[in-house]
């Protein structure tokens, strides 16, 4: 089932394309990455999906339902926190998280202390929100957006300005609130830290979606292996199991073979292999790390 | 809409700026009616025909009774304690940034306007009751009562009230125009003052270059507001010219903010 659904969507600003012809589907149960850099147009994406800014052109369905007016009550099974998290300043974690329970109509009083203990914030007592951490704002900000248990929770770079530990925190939150049941939309420019939590991936540069791709190809994208341009394939094959004992590997064209076993020596392999008689001309390791991945793929230096 | 402002009265009563905006109202009361008491006749206005103040004059003793009256001239000090209401309620979402949690939960724009709109409005009716109510209390403590009052008088000053209202509620509708058109506290507290002073001073500046013109004067908010206080003396024709410029800026302001916050971006 489609939770949201963009279709050539696009936002210009002074002429500028901010997001250009995006079209991209979350599923329920996703936790879909969206990676770019800073000004890609991540977060213009995420405040089109959430209204707070009008899309030049394209269309956006959320829950199935693309009707202005539907759309804008099917936003209410939404969470999100877009940009800083945003609270009263002088009203401390209990009383924000009030406000908001008033407001979205939520009965149980008790969901307010259930939510801060999700985000482990249960002893702030009278300390205001002005004078919280990053941190402890970070996940403020998130007890407020899963507060009217939403089924899709929006989160724009939930990690960024957190230390160490505090990122730790949060990727357990975000795999804690999926297991749950939440599907997500979650941004973050370093694509290694989405990794971690999302099993779907959108790569966006200046404004344009450049790929999208799921967890397992973009493991298969980066995948470490030893590259091998050898005179036989069929019979290199042969001989790489069973004087070797190497299962896993991929013939990629006539001549090369890709092995992606961990070999303990590399050198092993073309002395067995010449031994046998086989010539080889190229030997290299091959497979990009996440990062020279994404570099290439938004076609930066590396 | 009637969560919204449930939520908006709870953090309102929360927070400090309401309480320090009463406190400083109930301190404007006092130092008003001990001045008045003081000076006795002191506050009316030179600009009301001479039979009026006739009139006026003998019953302005601060008592109990008269009181109310005095207040109604001195309604065009109040406007300025609806600046720190509209900020509190209207300007709060803004400059704390959270009108972004409203809209994207799938608030109406419309619903969030009107729901600041409201609860502006009733804050600032519940303080003019304050400063009525507490100015009056503070004069009979020192003069008495001052009664019998004299036949028709509270009907009188009810109608004076309910249509010095109608423009407060202008005011207040004209603030959060600006809160909602510019996002900014700073801009809110701007426009509101130059929008008390400087139609004010241009029309002044107009009719000091060409006397014919003093007719501008009359469409001017807070000439009004002042005028209103003599409504029993005013022609229907005056009265009707007052309201009729307070329904326009309330119906305008709130047409064209909810018109313009609903293309908005929200940063």
């Amino acid at each position: 089932m489609s939770i949201l659904t963009t279709q050539n969507l696009c936002k210009r600003y002074g002429g500028k394309p901010a997001v250009d012809n995006v079209s991209l589907t979350v599923e329920k149960g996703d936790i879909f990455g969206l990676i770019g850099q800073n000004g890609a147009g991540k977060t213009t994406f995420m405040r089109l999906v959430t209204s707070l800014t009008q899309p030049d052109s394209g269309t956006i369905s959320l829950f199935g339902e693309t009707e202005p007016a539907r759309l804008s009550a099917a936003r209410s099974r939404i969470g999100s926190v877009i940009e800083a998290p945003a609270l009263f300043e002088n009203l401390t974690a209990v009383q924000n998280l009030e406000y908001y329970r008033i407001q979205r109509g939520i009965a149980d009083k008790g969901r307010i202390q259930q939510v801060l203990k999700t985000v482990s914030l249960t002893d702030t007592g009278k300390k205001k929100f002005k004078n919280f951490s990053l941190g402890m704002k970070q996940r403020l900000g998130l007890a407020m957006a899963i507060l009217s248990h939403p089924d899709f929770l929006i989160l724009d770079e939930p990690t960024n300005g957190l230390d160490p530990t505090g990122i730790i925190e949060m990727r357990d939150l975000i795999k804690r609130l999926s297991q749950e049941g939440i599907t997500m939309l979650v941004s973050s420019h370093i694509l290694s830290e989405l990794a971690q939590v999302a099993n779907k991936y959108a790569i966006i540069h200046n404004g344009r979606l450049l790929k999208s791709l799921t967890h397992e190809e973009l493991q298969e994208e980066c995948k470490q292996a030893l590259a091998l341009t050898v005179s036989d394939t069929s019979r290199a094959v042969v001989l790489l199991e069973t004087l070797l004992g190497i299962k896993d590997y991929k013939q990629v064209s006539a001549n090369e073979l890709r092995i992606y076993d961990k070999i303990e020596d590399p050198s092993d392999i073309t002395f067995r292999l010449s031994q046998e008689g086989i010539r080889i001309s190229e030997f290299k390791s091959v497979g990009d790390s996440l990062e020279d991945y994404y570099t290439k793929t938004i076609g930066g230096a590396k | 809409m009637l969560n919204l402002i449930r939520a908006d009265i709870y953090r309102v009563l929360r927070g400090k700026a309401l309480y320090i905006t009463l406190i400083v109202l109930l301190a404007n009361c006092i130092l008003m009616v001990i001045s008045m008491n003081a000076f006795q006749t002191g506050v009316v206005t030179i600009t009301m025909p001479e039979a009026v103040i006739d009139e006026l004059v003998p019953s302005m003793a601060v008592t109990g009774v008269t009181t109310p009256q005095l207040i109604a001239t001195q309604m065009e000090n109040f406007v300025f304690f609806l600046l720190p209401v509209i900020v509190i309620v209207a300007g709060a979402i803004f400059s704390h940034g959270t009108v972004k949690n409203d809209i994207a939960w799938g608030v109406s724009r419309t619903k969030l306007y009107f729901s600041k709109l409201i609860l502006s409005s009733v804050i600032g009716f519940l303080l003019m009751l304050v400063y009525i109510g507490f100015s009056t209390v503070i004069a009979m403590i020192i003069n008495g009562y001052g009664g019998p009052a004299p036949a028709g008088h509270w009907i009188s000053l009810l109608q004076i009230f309910s249509a010095q209202l109608l423009l407060l509620l202008a005011f207040i509708g004209v603030g959060v125009f600006l809160a909602f058109v510019t996002k900014r506290v700073a801009a809110v507290n701007g426009g509101f003052i130059a929008f008390i002073f400087v139609p004010l001073f241009i029309l002044s500046m107009v009719v000091l270059i060409n006397t014919n013109l003093e007719w501008l004067m009359e469409y001017e908010m807070l000439g009004n507001i002042m005028a209103l206080a003599y409504l029993p003396y005013m022609e229907t024709r005056e009265i009707l010219r007052a309201l009729g410029i307070g329904a326009f800026f309330l119906v305008g302001s709130t047409i064209g903010g909810i018109a313009l916050f609903r293309r908005s971006e929200i940063k």
